[in-house]
């Protein structure tokens, strides 16, 4: 019998609002890995961190008329998934405007370490 | 056995909190699917992804992936077993799922681990109403929604 050990997964979300059609993906991957047992970690990081602003997560849509990227970011809370996102120093950031369903503001070294720990790194 | 207008046969066992039926089959195995309420709730299934044949699922732990229209969510297991088989014809009909939830849209076959041990855990047909009944009235289940009326037209 096959042993099916949960796996983490970190997945890279380097795409923003200069690229809406690629910002739902890495989300909706998320929901199907944390459904299938995964422990994932989404990292917002470079222009991925635009994000978790409220205003961008709550307008921006991958596909017109379809459902705004905070639905997708809310599917993958849901099913289990974490959402940090990078530090970016000299930026400062009033977390009245960062989305709820972030977990955590954290640091490049912390992303360095859970590369380093983490079973699948992908970049979306 | 009928709940809200929904359709429970009498000869499967059933895991309300999970919206899943089991069937025993001679060899000890048990094949899993979808109840038409768990039909109601998803709505339109678009693919079902289940975890690899031989893999070992423990009790709570996702066997596969419901894939519906707004979102996704785990299949869980409601007991821990081998996964012996899956239902390969749901990769290209996953609206199976939602045409015939009993019978051609069943999702996996199970070998229970200690299945002694769990059986009355599954209540048989009517012996299940009332705990179906609870899960209905706990989700606020509402029986006229398009959902329901679908699987009741059909």
């Amino acid at each position: 019998m096959e042993h099916n050990d949960s796996q983490r997964v970190l997945i890279l979300v380097a795409s923003g609002p200069s690229t809406p059609a690629r910002c739902a993906a890495p989300f909706h991957i998320a929901t199907l890995l944390a459904c299938m047992d995964a422990g994932v970690t989404l990292y917002l990081t470079g222009e991925g961190t635009q994000l978790a602003r409220r205003e961008v997560a709550e307008s921006l849509r991958a596909v017109e008329g379809g459902e705004p990227l905070l639905h997708f970011i809310r599917n993958a809370k849901q099913a289990g998934a974490r959402l940090l996102m990078c530090r970016q120093p000299g930026v400062q950031l009033d977390p009245a405007t960062l989305i709820a369903e972030l977990d955590e503001i954290s640091s490049g070294g912390e992303l360095a370490q859970m590369i380093l720990e983490y079973e699948r790194v992908l970049t979306l | 056995m009928n709940v809200h207008g929904l359709e429970f046969p009498d000869s499967l066992r059933y895991a309300p909190e999970h919206s899943l039926w089991l069937r025993e089959e001679a060899d000890g195995s048990l094949t899993i699917g979808l109840t038409a309420y768990g039909c109601a709730l998803y709505g339109q299934i678009f693919a079902f992804t289940p975890k690899r044949v031989g893999a070992r699922i423990e009790r709570e732990r996702s066997f596969g992936v419901v894939e519906f229209a707004k979102a996704a969510s785990s299949a869980r297991s409601p007991l821990a077993g081998e996964l012996l088989a899956v239902n390969e014809a749901l990769l290209e009909r996953p609206a199976l799922i939602n045409q015939d939830c009993y019978g051609d849209g069943w999702m996996v076959r199970l070998r229970p681990e200690d299945w002694g041990a769990v059986r009355e855990e599954f209540p048989l047909g009517k012996a299940a109403e009332a705990a179906i009944a609870e899960r209905m009235r706990l989700d606020n289940f509402d029986p006229a929604n398009a959902h329901v009326q679908a699987l009741r037209w059909k």
